[in-house]
């Protein structure tokens, strides 16, 4: 051990927080070394002094207060709501809600009320179920794109060209079919499999 | 060094000594650089853990602990400059 290496080690040595072992070199170091020993020593009487020193209590820099101030602030996380509303007008608010609410049901009548939410249950419906199309589309289009990368990873670099072209077709395919049409996208070829299988298989390159 | 008389008492020149330190500690603190000054304040004079001082600061652990250990050596070197100069020894 250095005397470098050894001033690195006083405030750990200090702190009792040195490994045994450490610690031992240290000493040995200290042991040897006369001018480590006498710094050591004054290393010692610097930290007695600064802790027992009341006349050293103020904090003598404008960043000690700083950061004092962050150490002594109380740690609460104020959650401020974006917008104030004020209490009269949510209450204003809600009472017009109720008035439209009554008026409407006056003029539609509980029936036609009814049935324009019948109507609307069944938009939300078809709505979902283009989003869940659209969603599959998406999975499947991941799928071959996998395809397309395993076959070029294996090397098979001329099967490549024929996979896109095939992926080509089947967004033609795609074009032509409405999206409720359960065939969109499916077949491929005119009378061979679907294409997602053919994809998915690598059927069509080992045939 | 002049810490206690024989008796077990305190040498009154150990006093003396003692306030002379604790001045010189003093004056060497202010003249530290900041980066080291501030940690060394908050932790042996405020008594914060470093933790506490990493947080405060911004900084990692490591480096608190580092900069403790550089500011008290700075102070220590200057005490021994002083004595050397007290005493005609080499530092």
């Amino acid at each position: 051990m250095d005397c470098r290496r050894a001033e690195e080690l006083f405030s750990d040595q200090l702190d009792g927080a040195l490994h045994p072992l450490l610690a031992a070199e240290l000493e040995r170091h200290l042991a040897g070394c006369a001018s480590c020993r006498r710094l050591r020593e004054s290393f010692g009487e610097v930290v007695l002094a600064l802790r027992t020193a009341p006349e050293l209590d103020a904090p003598p820099g404008l960043a000690e207060r700083a950061a004092l101030r962050a150490l002594r602030a109380p740690r609460v996380v104020e959650i401020r709501p974006a917008l104030v509303v004020p209490h009269w007008l949510q209450a204003a608010a809600a009472g017009f809600a109720l008035i439209a609410l009554g008026a409407t049901l006056a003029v539609v009548g509980p029936e036609r009320g009814t049935r324009a939410a019948q109507r609307l249950v069944s938009e939300t419906v078809i709505v979902s179920s283009s989003l869940m199309e659209r969603k599959d589309r998406i999975v499947e289009d991941v799928r071959l794109l996998g395809v397309v990368l395993s076959t070029a990873f294996e090397g098979r670099i001329e099967k490549v060209g024929e996979r896109v072209q095939d992926y080509k077709r089947l967004l033609e395919r795609r074009k032509a079919s409405p999206p409720g049409d359960p065939k969109q996208g499916r077949e491929l070829e005119p009378g061979g499999s679907s294409a997602a299988e053919a994809f998915r298989t690598g059927s069509a390159e080992r045939s | 060094m002049l810490e206690t008389a024989p008796s077990g008492e305190e040498h009154p020149i150990a006093g003396i000594e003692r306030d002379e330190r604790a001045q010189l500690v003093h004056a060497g603190l202010r003249a530290l650089p900041p980066d080291l000054r501030t940690p060394l304040v908050l932790c042996d004079l405020q008594g914060r853990s470093y933790d506490e001082i990493a947080a405060a600061l911004g900084v990692p652990l490591g480096t608190v602990k580092s900069r403790i250990n550089r500011a008290r050596l700075e102070l220590a070197k200057r005490l021994m400059r002083r004595r050397a100069e007290l005493t005609g020894e080499p530092s």
